[in-house]
C-alpha cells in the first residue's frame, strides 16, 4: 500500500465510522483496583465526534488510569469500554489501537535510540510483502504529517534522543495523528512545553475537533483546557466529580469540584 | 489538513518534504558510524595483520586463514543471536549449553541414522527447546535473564554430561564431517554457512519489523508495550532462535571435527558476549550491528591465533582478549553519553 493509499484509506475508515450513530467511545461503570487501593470507582466517560473533553483532576485522581484503560494496557476489573458501539471484551493496546484509539501517553512512549520515522511508525509500520518495511514511505509519510502539523525538525532519520522535550513532544502528537484515527487522547500534551509548543498543540486539538474526531485532553492546564475543551468532566479520588460544558461553567466552578468542595448531584458521567 | 502550514506559530518554521529529508544524509552516516563499531574493528583487524607479517609469514599464509575462518564461523552464528538478545535488552548465557547439546545430539542423530538433515533437524529441536525454556522463565516467570540463563546453562551441561556418561561421540558418518571439511577456493564451507546466516540476521534486524520491535524493546520496553509491541512475545522468540541456533553451530563443530565432545562450548558464552561487545553491541540494549559482530568474532579469534603464531604465551591469551573487551566496553559507556550530543543543538533549532 502506497503513502496515498495509505491515506486515503484511513479516510475512508473515518467516513464509514462518521456514519454510524454511536458515540465514538464510552466507558460505562468502569472500576479497577490496585491491591487495596481503588484507582477508578464506577467511572463513565463519553466522547462524541467533533469534541473535545478534557478531563481533569488532582494527582491521584484517577485520569492516567483511566487512559490507560481506554488504550488497552489495564484491563477493567468492572465496566467495558466501547468503541463505535462495540464492546471491547478484551483490550489490549493493538487491539484498540487497531479499532480506531490513538493516543499521547504523558511519558511520550518514545523509544531515544531509534529515529523519528520509526518511532512514529512503532507498532503500526508499513509493510511490503508482509515483512520487510516500507522505510522510504514510511520517511515520507512521518515528513508530511510533521510537516502538516507546523512541526520543524532537521531531519526524520535523527533519533529521539537529538531532540529537545518540545520537539518530542510534537512527534509524540505527530504519531497519534498519523493514521488518522477517528478517537484522539492527548495525556498532558503541554506538560513540558513553553509558550509556543503550547500554542501549537492547541492549533492540533482545533484540527482535530474540525476533522470530526473524538478527542480526550487530560491537563492540569485549566486555562488550556478552557481555551480548547467543549466539556470537562472533572474526576477525584478515583470517581467522577462532575461533567460541564465548558461554555457555561467558571474556572471556580472546575476548582471546587477538582478538590471536592462541590459535586452536582446525579452527575453520570455523561454530561449534558 | 486545515493547519496553517504557512506560519502556523509565530517562529515556527515549517520546511518542506524535501528540505526536511536532504538534511538527514549526515545524520544517518553519523548515527550509522556511532551505532557499529565494524569499522575500528575492521581497521584493528587490518593492523594486527600487518604487524603480525612483519614477525611471522604465518599471518598471511593461506591455511592460517582457513583456520581462522573456520573457527571464528562458530563464533559468528551464536554472536548473531546473542546480539540480537543484548539488542533487546535480555541476556544469554545458555548459549554454550545449546551449542553443547546441538553438537551431542547431531553428533548422534548423524551416527545412529547416518542422515545429515535428521542430525541436524535434532539439533534445532533440542536448541529450539532449550530456548523456549528461557524464553518462558524470563517473560513469563519474570525471571531475570542471567539468572534464568545461568540455570539453564548449569541443568542442561549436567543433563548432557550425565546421559553421554562424558564420553565422546565419535566415528561420525563421511557424509556429516564433510559438512566441516568442505572449502570453496580457501574459504571453508561453514563459514560461509555462517556468513549467510548473519546475512539472514542482518536483514531481520535492520529491514523488518521484527528489527524494529527488537530495538524498540531493548530501549524502552514500556513504549513498546504502550504502542502495541508484544514484548512477551517479540522476547521469548528470540532466546527461542538463540537457542535454535546455537545448537546448529554445535553440529557444525561436530562434523568439523568428527565427533561430538562434552567439552564443546565450555566458556563459550564469554567468548560470545565478548566478540558481541567487541563488535559494538551496547550491554546497555537497543544499539548493535551485526557487521560489527561478524567483526568482533573474526578479531577475538585472530587474536587468539595470532598469538599463539607470535609465540606468545598461552596465559597471556586471555589477558589481551580481556584488555581488548574492556576497551570495547569503554567504548560503549562513552559512546551512549555522547550519542545524543550532536546535530539538533548545532543547529540552533
Amino acid at each position: 500500500m502506497s503513502y496515498s493509499q495509505a491515506r486515503s484509506q484511513s479516510a475512508t475508515d473515518l467516513i464509514t465510522i462518521n456514519a454510524t450513530s454511536a458515540p465514538p467511545l464510552c466507558v460505562n461503570g468502569a472500576w479497577k483496583l490496585f491491591g487495596h487501593v481503588t484507582a477508578l470507582q464506577d467511572v463513565n466517560l463519553e466522547v462524541r465526534a467533533g469534541e473535545v473533553l478534557a478531563v481533569v483532576g488532582d494527582n491521584g485522581a484517577g485520569k492516567s488510569t483511566l487512559v490507560k484503560a481506554i488504550t488497552g494496557i489495564y484491563r477493567l476489573d468492572e465496566g467495558d469500554i466501547k468503541v463505535l458501539g462495540e464492546v471491547v471484551t478484551r483490550p489490549d493496546p493493538r487491539l484498540m489501537k487497531r479499532m480506531g484509539v490513538s493516543a499521547v501517553f504523558q511519558d511520550l512512549a518514545l523509544v531515544e535510540t531509534l529515529d523519528v520515522s520509526t518511532n512514529m511508525f512503532l507498532g503500526q509500520p508499513l509493510l511490503k510483502w508482509g515483512l520487510l518495511q516500507r522505510k522510504s514511505a514510511m520517511r515520507d509519510m512521518a515528513a508530511d504529517t510533521l510537516q502538516q502539523l507546523g512541526v520543524n525538525l532537521p531531519s526524520v532519520r535523527i533519533a529521539i534522543g537529538e531532540l529537545s522535550g518540545g520537539q518530542r513532544q510534537s512527534v509524540a502528537i505527530a504519531r497519534a495523528v498519523l493514521k488518522n484515527q477517528p478517537i484522539v487522547i492527548l495525556d498532558e500534551p503541554t506538560a513540558a512545553l513553553g509558550v509556543r509548543e503550547t500554542a501549537l498543540v492547541g492549533n492540533i486539538i482545533e484540527e482535530l475537533r474540525s476533522q470530526n474526531k473524538a478527542v480526550i485532553l487530560v491537563s492540569h492546564d485549566l486555562e488550556f483546557v478552557f481555551s480548547h475543551s467543549d466539556r470537562i468532566q472533572v474526576m477525584r479520588l478515583g470517581g467522577v466529580q462532575g461533567v460541564r460544558d465548558t461554555a457555561s461553567t467558571t474556572r471556580q466552578e472546575i476548582v471546587s469540584l477538582i478538590t471536592g468542595l462541590k459535586r452536582s448531584e446525579g452527575d453520570t458521567g455523561h454530561g449534558n | 489538513m486545515g493547519i496553517d502550514t504557512e506560519n502556523p506559530v509565530p517562529g515556527y518554521s515549517v520546511g518542506s518534504t524535501n528540505a526536511i529529508q536532504r538534511a538527514s544524509t549526515s545524520t544517518t552516516m553519523r548515527t550509522r558510524l556511532k551505532s557499529s563499531l565494524a569499522l575500528p574493528v575492521l581497521i584493528t583487524i587490518t593492523l594486527i595483520v600487518l604487524i603480525g607479517s612483519t614477525q611471522t609469514t604465518l599471518f598471511v599464509a593461506e591455511a592460517t586463514w582457513s583456520n581462522i575462518l573456520r573457527a571464528s564461523s562458530f563464533i559468528i552464528i551464536v554472536a548473531c543471536f546473542e546480539a540480537l538478545v543484548l539488542i533487546s535488552g535480555g541476556l544469554d548465557l545458555s548459549v554454550g549449553a545449546s551449542f553443547l547439546t546441538g553438537a551431542m545430539t547431531a553428533a548422534l542423530i548423524a551416527q545412529q541414522t547416518g542422515s545429515v538433515a535428521l542430525a541436524f533437524l535434532g539439533a534445532v529441536a533440542v536448541g529450539f527447546g532449550i530456548g523456549t525454556i528461557n524464553g518462558l522463565l524470563i517473560n513469563w516467570l519474570k525471571i531475570s535473564p542471567i539468572i534464568a540463563t545461568l540455570a539453564t546453562m548449569f541443568a542442561v551441561s549436567a543433563i548432557v554430561i550425565t546421559l553421554s556418561g562424558g564420553l565422546a561421540i565419535a566415528p561420525l558418518p563421511d557424509a556429516f564431517n564433510q559438512i566441516g571439511s568442505a572449502k570453496w577456493g580457501m574459504i571453508p564451507a561453514i563459514f560461509i554457512c555462517a556468513i549467510v546466516i548473519a546475512i539472514g540476521v542482518h536483514i531481520v534486524l535492520e529491514y523488518t519489523d521484527w528489527g524494529t520491535r527488537i530495538r524498540a524493546i531493548g530501549g524502552n520496553k514500556e513504549a513498546a508495550q504502550k504502542m502495541g509491541i508484544n514484548v512477551a512475545l517479540t522476547s521469548f522468540l528470540i532466546y527461542a532462535c538463540t537457542g535454535a541456533f546455537s545448537a546448529v553451530a554445535g553440529g557444525l563443530q561436530a562434523a568439523s571435527l568428527g565427533s561430538g565432545s562434552p567439552t564443546f562450548g565450555v566458556g563459550m558464552e564469554l567468548t560470545v558476549i565478548a566478540a558481541v561487545v567487541i563488535g559494538g553491541v551496547s550491554i546497555y540494549g537497543a544499539v548493535g550491528t551485526i557487521p560489527g559482530v561478524v567483526a568482533g568474532a573474526v578479531l577475538l579469534t585472530l587474536i587468539t591465533v595470532g598469538l599463539v603464531l607470535l609465540r606468545i604465551s598461552g596465559s597471556l591469551q586471555d589477558f589481551y582478549v580481556g584488555l581488548v573487551l574492556v576497551i570495547a566496553v569503554v567504548i560503549d559507556r562513552f559512546r551512549k553519553e555522547r550519542m545524543f550530543k550532536t546535530s539538533v543543538k548545532k543547529k540552533g533549532s
